[in-house]
């Protein structure tokens, strides 16, 4: 009898443990899903920002407090991090009209790659014949270099679907659009985080 | 500990390769819409040759609808007439032109526009001698297809296949081999004996199959360009389906010494013949998967005749099975990437089809709805595949195309058997 409590007892310890570890990696996992961006086209969305996001720096002044105890060689690997601490910093103090001015840019920002991912689709699907005999739930996954101009510099298959065919219908896609016609209009911050380099993912 | 620091590190590679993911979810399920335009500067019979088999070419495959009415006439190549096109709702519209070369050759010229981007996408030009029409037409069809569709095509493929005649003094078989759409047939050998199993090597230039001329079965690869063949095997017992490896090195074959059908590996340099399945159940048919790391072969040693798969990389290569729907499924091709297979299945309603099952799903997918069809082969582009089919008293061929099409070959004089399809020859 003692033996089985001992067991029991290890049991339930054993699972909470594994349960913990299994939570943690969950949590993690989900991380990760919220890091990715993943843009659908919308049916019906609202493209209202969330408040936490981090604003980026306007003031420089604001920098030199923390980085004054860095030496000056590691200032410029540091910039950026440090930049987008001190900022989310002086937004907490800021009046809320300053803070609502700058979620109003980044409400339309957001709107422009919004616009202009939908231009991508636009053009991708416009150009892409599905392949009839496949299997159901394929995806690949195509990653695209786009010069400034719009036309398509590289493209590369990413993640393959395992079928030929449907592999094919996207590459063929791609091929035929060659060049997107509306990359002039981008806002060169939009293109130089966004659309320079992107993943098309085919996943009808 | 380590776990944490995994993690950790994982994260960070994730984030550092967060790139912007864009969702493609509607494609159009519809055949390319394409206008063919056929200018010459020759006799028109030629023209009329040559416009008919890039047509028929195109429309075999499934995957491109031709729009008549293309023309609106006197079109001039600096102001062509896309906004017309684009209310035809053309996709691509391919202008092709006959002309003489010089006095013995002729030149095929043809170019292909994408109608929503008003813009030349491919100009190419092929060469050839008057009698070599029908190639040249392939080679544009070829052409054509590559830039609408971005899948290398086969109209400039072959076929082999067994045709068996009754004549006065009995039967004869002859073998015969003619280009992708059943045309220009030409006969590599005729014998008053059975002729069966043809098979293509990888670089389509020869052939294997079983012969029972010198009245003992025989294997014989036979050189397409020359003629030359030489025996590689000869057995009391029936030997079938031989298939050459994807390195050309090797023939598996159905041989019957042991009482039973079983699958033995001849390797062509010192004819040294390994046995590959040991089983009182029947095992044959075999085919070789594009690595040539697989065999995909028939056996009954669950009842029936079912598909499996050994691993020939593997020490203990205990065949597994790989169908698992109906009865009766049989003659396997893989697909050329090895993601599935066409082989014949056997309905409730008792009627062989050709059918597909994907390497990753354990159900079919019935391609052919006829009562007999049998010996499905797949073209290498692994988009179309052609069969032996039963209509009546006819036996004969008919292909179809995984994008939809399906199409009969026309009727030879006697019944048709196991077709092959070559590899690409170019």
């Amino acid at each position: 009898m003692i033996l089985n409590t001992f067991y029991l007892k290890s049991g339930i310890f054993s699972f909470t443990i594994h349960a913990l570890i299994l939570l943690y990696a969950y949590l993690q996992f989900e991380g990760f899903a919220s890091d990715k961006q993943l843009i659908h086209k919308p049916v019906n969305v609202s493209l209202i920002e969330e408040q936490n996001k981090v604003v980026k720096p306007k003031n420089t002044s604001i920098q030199k407090q923390p980085t004054q105890q860095l030496p000056t060689n590691k200032i410029e690997e540091f910039n950026s991090s440090v930049a987008i601490f001190s900022s989310t910093e002086l937004t907490r103090d800021t009046p809320s009209e300053l803070q609502q001015s700058s979620e109003l840019t980044e409400t339309f920002e957001e709107l422009n790659l919004q616009y202009f991912v939908n231009k991508i689709i636009d053009s991708i699907e416009g150009a892409w014949r599905k392949p009839l005999n496949i299997q159901d739930g394929l995806s690949a996954q195509f990653l695209l270099r786009v010069s400034r101009t719009g036309k398509i510099m590289a493209y590369q298959l990413h993640k393959s679907s395992g079928n030929i065919r449907f592999d094919n219908s996207g590459l063929s896609a791609i091929k035929r659009v060659d060049k997107f016609s509306f990359f002039e209009e981008i806002p060169n911050e939009i293109y130089e985080t966004e659309l320079k380099v992107f993943i098309l993912n085919f996943n009808p | 500990m380590r776990l944490l620091s995994s993690l950790f590190i994982l994260l960070i590679a994730n984030v550092l390769h967060a790139q912007l993911t864009i969702e493609i979810t509607q494609g159009s399920d519809n055949p390319f819409n394409l206008g063919i335009i056929s200018q010459s500067s020759i006799e028109s019979d030629s023209t009329n040759i040559v416009a008919s088999i890039i047509a028929n070419d195109l429309l075999r495959t499934g995957d491109i609808t031709i729009i008549s009415e293309a023309d609106p006439g006197n079109i001039s190549e600096e102001d062509l007439p896309f906004t017309f096109w684009k209310l035809m709702k053309l996709d691509f519209i391919a202008i092709t032109n006959l002309q003489r070369d010089s006095d013995i050759t002729l030149k095929l010229d043809y170019k292909i526009y994408d109608v929503s981007k008003a813009k030349l996408v491919r100009e190419s030009t092929v060469f050839g001698v008057p009698n070599q029409l029908r190639q040249l037409s392939h080679y544009a069809a070829d052409g054509i297809y590559e830039t609408v569709t971005g899948i290398k095509g086969i109209a400039t493929t072959k076929l082999i296949y067994v045709v068996e005649q009754n004549s006065f003094q009995g039967k004869n078989y002859k073998l015969m081999l003619a280009d992708a759409d059943g045309a220009n047939e030409q006969m590599l050998l005729k014998s008053d004996q059975p002729i069966i199993s043809p098979a293509w090597s990888r670089d389509s230039k020869e052939v294997a199959y079983v012969s029972f001329e010198t009245g003992v079965a025989a294997v014989y690869i036979q050189d397409i360009a020359s003629g030359q063949r030489e025996r590689v095997l000869e057995k009391e017992s029936q030997i079938s389906s031989p298939a050459f490896s994807p390195d050309g090195k090797y023939l598996s074959l159905t041989l019957y010494q042991d009482g039973n059908a079983e699958i033995y590996i001849l390797r062509l340099k010192d004819k040294a013949l390994t046995r590959v399945t040991n089983h009182f159940a029947i095992d044959t048919e075999a085919t070789w998967s594009s690595k040539g790391d697989k065999l995909l072969f028939t056996s009954s040693r669950s009842g029936g005749p079912q598909l499996y798969e050994v691993n020939l990389r593997k020490l203990n290569n205990a065949p597994e099975r790989v169908t698992f729907e109906g009865s009766y499924n049989a003659k396997g091709a893989y697909l050329p990437k090895d993601e599935g297979f066409v082989f014949v299945h056997r309905n409730e309603r008792g009627q062989f089809q050709i059918a597909l099952q994907y390497q990753n799903e354990r159900f079919v997918r019935p391609l052919t709805n006829a009562k007999l069809d049998e010996s499905p082969s797949v073209a290498p582009n692994g988009n179309m595949v052609v069969y032996a089919i039963t209509d009546g008293a006819d036996s004969l061929l008919a292909g179809f195309s995984l994008s939809g099409a399906k199409f009969r070959y026309p009727i030879k004089n006697g019944k048709v058997r196991e077709p092959a399809w070559s590899y690409f020859t170019r």
